[in-house]
């Protein structure tokens, strides 16, 4: 599976736990007024930095631990992140050169479409439908304008670090 | 190069300030604010409820004569029963005083009620909870029991000054003894968090053995005196199914809770008599 040991991936998947705890202390501060999800900041890097067995283990991982602090069906979830990320990993040469706008879209076409998927799939309780799609409209609305702020710094938060520990790092060239 | 070095580093140091502050300010911003946002954001809450209540209101203001005659007829009617009630209800709490006396026995602990409106619900995977329209000035504080026309909806888990946040039963937080009815060996309940729509669902843990409970043959859940918060016998769900746990001693299951649970607009905080001026 994953033939040589590349920096990579502890990194990203150490960024994934990073995020993972910012999100949690943000929701639990902010979540009776609104519910921040950032799926696409976890698939994102890994499915553009690493190769393909790597980037789906760091997302699958990613994706346990973000569901462990929230009582879903992690399964479901899990399924949903690496078909993201496999949908990402093959077009990440489009990527190749970290175009802001570029990068932006990507991950608000991706964020929009795992939480529209959640909305249907995972319902969770509520008063009624109408008060539901209230809210999952009001948590991707917040979500989205958080992801517009966050997007381009979370994609290049990892090349930063290598960068600063002395090597450059680009759009995974193997698979 | 040496930008794109400055940029690195910059991206780095904000990375590092914002772990900082989820490590650091939740604690401290609680410390220095403690409960302040609460109460400065309580009449944002409560004002759609109100404006619902103003709103019915000046739709019933509205009605012809007619219809408020007839409402007042019906109304007439309604009361007379409850006045014969309240008449038995005085013979009964008459009988029960006399007894106590002639038995020698302290007066039954009992409860004041006082009933407010909800003015949001937090129903999700994150929170089960809802905040009501009373607070510590109406005499409400915390872990006192919340409880609605079908049972249990769960206990104060923070009073504010005008509003409190009630922890729903379905809720991963809430727990309590309870037992099944017509018995007295004690359960454990723990609500069982975030489920689909309208179907709020509980678990209940050490059944005894011998007790069985299915679908076709739900058994009934209520509270025990034991929680100290609850009084005796009110109702929590019903247990649909029951299974032999892996020490082979005690059995769990699954609590149907009311469906009326989210759709609820009042409840009934019951504030126990001997806290009551305190």
């Amino acid at each position: 599976m994953i033939k040589t040991f590349d920096i990579k991936i502890p990194l990203i998947l150490l960024l994934n736990l990073l995020y993972v705890f910012i999100l949690s202390t943000l929701n639990t501060e902010i979540s009776p007024y609104v519910y921040v999800m950032l799926p696409a900041v976890f698939i994102v890097p890994p499915a553009l930095f690493l190769n393909f067995a790597p980037a789906m283990f760091v997302v699958a991982f990613s994706a346990l631990i973000n569901e462990v602090v929230m009582p879903v069906r992690t399964g479901l979830v899990c399924a949903l992140w690496l078909v993201c990320a496999y949908v990402v990993h093959n077009q990440r040469f489009r990527f190749r050169n970290f175009d802001t706008f570029s990068i932006i879209s990507l991950m608000l076409v991706l964020n929009f479409c795992i939480l529209f998927l959640y909305a249907l799939l995972l319902p969770n309780g509520c008063a009624g439908v109408a008060e539901y799609f209230y809210r999952v409209a009001i948590d991707i609305s917040i979500s989205s304008a958080v992801l517009i702020a966050v997007a381009k710094f979370t994609v290049s938060l990892p090349a930063d670090i290598m960068r600063f520990l002395g090597a450059d790092i680009s759009v995974a060239e193997g698979d | 190069m040496a930008w794109r070095d400055v940029s690195s580093v910059r991206n780095l140091a904000i990375f590092l300030c914002a772990i900082a502050a989820c490590v650091l300010a939740p604690s401290v911003v609680r410390h220095f604010v403690d409960g302040l946002f609460e109460e400065f954001r309580a009449p944002i809450d409560a004002i759609p409820s109100q404006l619902n209540d103003l709103g019915k209101y000046w739709s019933l203001h509205s009605n012809s004569k007619r219809s408020l005659i007839e409402a007042g007829r019906d109304l007439a009617r309604i009361n007379s029963a409850y006045e014969l009630k309240m008449l038995e209800n005085k013979n009964l709490q008459d009988r029960v005083a006399r007894y106590e006396d002639i038995l020698n026995l302290p007066p039954e602990d009992s409860y004041k009620f006082e009933v407010a409106r909800i003015a949001r619900r937090d129903i999700n995977a994150w929170w089960q909870q809802m905040v009501i329209r009373k607070g510590r000035v109406h005499g409400i504080k915390e872990g006192y029991a919340v409880i609605y026309s079908g049972g249990v909806v769960g206990r104060i888990a923070k009073a504010n000054l005008y509003t409190s946040v009630v922890e729903l039963v379905s809720s991963r937080n809430f727990r309590m003894a309870a037992h099944f009815d017509g018995e007295d060996r004690p359960v454990i309940y723990q609500g069982a968090g975030a489920v689909s729509l309208q179907d709020a669902k509980g678990e209940v843990r050490d059944v005894p053995g011998d007790v069985r409970a299915s679908v076709s043959e739900p058994r009934l859940l209520v509270t025990s005196a034991l929680t100290g918060t609850f009084p005796e016998g009110i109702r929590i769900g019903e247990v649909v199914d029951l299974s032999l746990g892996a020490d082979g001693l005690f059995k769990s299951g699954t609590v149907r809770l009311g469906r009326a649970l989210s759709t609820l607009r009042e409840v009934t905080v019951l504030i126990p008599i001997s806290e009551i001026g305190k």
